[in-house]
């Protein structure tokens, strides 16, 4: 029963193959022609397949051999080795891909990040776009071969009088620190600190007629402000020809000395002819001013201004106030601020700083409080290599003896040779009705293809013309070539001198009590010498602006 | 009293009049350093940076400005330093 359920299985399992085969081997047929054949045979009694005949085997079924070739099984394997290298390198392809976004992504993310600023940095760049830091600073070295009484060369030098001939000085004369604030467009606010140097112990000032002041003077170099206001440049703006003009409130730079500065080119060397004879560059006031353009191109420039009598660093105790005014006119157009021919009238108006219930003491009562008035009449031709200036000037009360020895003054100490000097230059120059006049010419021109410019000052100066033939006329001149070692730094070797050009004599004491009664008891007395001695120097002037 | 003339003057003219003279003599062959002529048209094209030693200075400030040949443009110190800095880079480049 066993036995016969094996061969029931056999004869099934026979059945099937010959079944499966014989589909093949019917197809094998066709497209084997003569390939060889594997034969299979089968023993019935143990159901086992063999594939060499035997006893008790019986063939069971023929296979073309072409169907088990290992040619094509490796094919197949590589076939299905190569899909899957394919799967593998997609799959890379597909990994790189992914890690290449991730890349990019991680980088926008660490550029986001880096975007994303603190509130102090925000600040600090608004601040930066909104301030402006920058210097001026000038220093000197000068050597006087001749010493004498003069004014000063520069702000705050002083020199020895006669007889201290080869003195010599290192001075730091300016040193600004400009800071620019531009809070919206259009508006400026500059406040400019300046170091000066003071000098011995001042006396306590007299206020009106009952109040002094204490003085704090020690000789410091002390630290002031020179500029501070606020600048509106749109208010003109619609007007085209004024476009760009200003208002200005504050310490401001006045209408006339800054601009004829920067006309010369040489403030670092010496003074413009009315800042070395007395009047200050910056004053408390308002003012407005700017270029009148017409096509692109300027001919008129023009300032006003009404300021304290008081300069920058003088205690206003005025009731009045002063009047500034520059006009000048460019009759062919200026490409730019100087360019080419120009006329200029500068008219100042003001009084004494006194205080208004100020009586004064004899000889000269309310002097100090007299009108006070200056003109000038400029001519003046700037190219770009050269730049040639006349200029005349006229005043009322304009130079004093504290403008004349500025820098180097008469002791008028007990046993000073200079007493009587002293007193006959106050009486020609502190009474309340002196008239100036004075000539200059300045020029420069910049040697070509070199940092070298030589440059020139010549002025002469009646400090009072109703004087015949005052002993304290004198002519300046100042010559010396410039060095411009870059756009920062600027050299000056030069020389500076003061001749006083009338022969020496001597003055009636008579004749100066005719201005005002300086001397008591002048009967024929006589001021000798009276002619001051020239002053001769030697400077070395440095310029560092940024 | 009539005029006079200085002789320390005089003397001391001579003198600042030397320098000048032996100074523009030194220099007179100076090319500016590296600077080209005012309008120079450079290889590449364009017209060459002006120099502030070929300009001359109308506001005396922070910074100074300057106008400059061939045509009256105003620059201000940063302005000419960057230009000179510039054009120095693409001479040492040999541009």
């Amino acid at each position: 029963m066993k036995l016969e359920k094996h061969r029931l299985a056999i004869a099934a399992l026979v059945g099937a193959m010959l079944l499966a085969l014989g589909t093949s081997g019917t197809a094998g047929a066709q497209y084997s022609g003569g390939a060889p054949m594997l034969k299979l045979y089968v023993d019935p009694a143990t159901g086992q397949v063999f594939t060499r005949p035997g006893k008790g085997r019986s063939l069971l079924t023929e296979v073309p051999a072409t169907t088990l070739d290992p040619n094509a099984i490796e094919r197949r394997v590589e076939q299905k080795t190569q899909a899957q290298l394919d799967a593998n390198k997609q799959q890379i392809q597909e990994l790189v891909q992914k890690n290449s976004e991730l890349t990019q992504s991680n980088a926008d993310l660490s550029k986001q990040v880096a975007e994303i600023k603190p509130a102090w940095r925000s600040y600090i760049d608004n601040f930066q776009d909104k301030f402006r830091i920058g210097t001026i600073f000038y220093a000197d070295y000068r050597l006087y071969t001749h010493t004498g009484f003069q004014p000063q060369e520069l702000e705050n030098i002083n020199n020895p009088g006669p007889q201290n001939n080869i003195f010599n000085s290192f001075d730091i004369t300016r040193s600004y620190l400009n800071f620019y604030f531009f809070p919206t467009d259009g508006l400026t606010l500059r406040i400019t600190p300046d170091i000066y140097r003071s000098i011995g112990n001042g006396t306590a000032p007299q206020i009106g007629t009952n109040t002094t002041f204490s003085s704090n003077l020690d000789g410091s170099l002390n630290f002031r402000l020179k500029y501070g206001y606020v600048e509106y440049n749109k208010i003109f703006d619609w007007a085209p020809a004024l476009k760009g003009n200003t208002i200005q409130g504050g310490a401001v730079p006045n209408v006339f000395i800054p601009w004829e500065e920067d006309l010369f080119g040489f403030r670092y060397v010496t003074l413009i002819p009315w800042n070395y004879y007395g009047l200050s560059s910056s004053q408390l006031g308002v003012q407005i001013g700017g270029p009148i353009k017409f096509n692109e191109l300027q001919y008129v420039d023009y300032g006003i201004g009404v300021y304290n009598n008081a300069n920058f660093h003088q205690y206003e105790q005025t009731d009045t106030k002063q009047f500034m005014s520059r006009i000048s006119v460019y009759p062919l157009g200026a490409k730019w601020r100087f360019d080419g021919l120009g006329l200029t009238w500068f008219f100042d108006y003001g009084y004494g700083n006194v205080a208004p219930n100020f009586q004064g003491t004899a000889p000269f009562g309310v002097q100090p409080e007299s009108r006070i008035m200056r003109q000038a009449i400029l001519l003046h031709y700037t190219a770009e290599n050269w730049g040639a200036i006349f200029e005349y000037d006229f005043g009322r009360n304009a130079f004093t003896t504290g403008n004349l020895f500025s820098g180097s003054a008469p002791s008028t100490t007990t046993g000073s040779p200079y007493i009587a000097f002293n007193t006959m230059a106050t009486g020609f120059l502190n009474n309340s009705s002196t008239e100036q006049q004075g000539f200059n010419l300045m020029g420069h021109y910049h040697i070509p293809r070199t940092p070298f410019t030589v440059f020139g000052l010549w002025s002469l100066l009646h400090p009072n013309t109703n004087v015949t033939s005052s002993p304290l006329d004198f002519q300046r001149y100042v010559v010396g070539v410039q060095w411009q070692v870059n756009e920062y730094l600027r050299l000056a070797l030069d020389s500076q001198n003061i001749n006083f050009y009338r022969s020496q004599g001597s003055v009636s004491e008579a004749y100066v009590n005719t201005f005002a009664p300086v001397f008591k008891k002048p009967g024929a007395a006589v001021v000798s010498p009276a002619v001051p001695l020239d002053t001769h120097s030697i400077f070395i002037n440095l310029e560092f602006s940024y | 009293m009539g005029s006079k003339v200085s002789s320390q003057f005089l003397r001391m003219s001579i003198v600042a009049s030397a320098i000048a003279v032996a100074l523009a003599g030194c220099f007179s062959g100076y090319t500016g350093g590296s600077m080209p002529w005012p309008g120079t048209v450079m290889a590449n094209g364009k017209t060459a940076p002006p120099n502030v030693w070929d300009c001359g200075p109308v506001n005396l400030g922070s910074p100074s400005k300057f106008a400059c040949p061939p045509d009256g443009k105003t620059y201000n110190a940063f302005q000419l330093y960057k230009m000179r800095m510039e054009y120095e880079k693409q001479l040492a480049s040999g541009m």
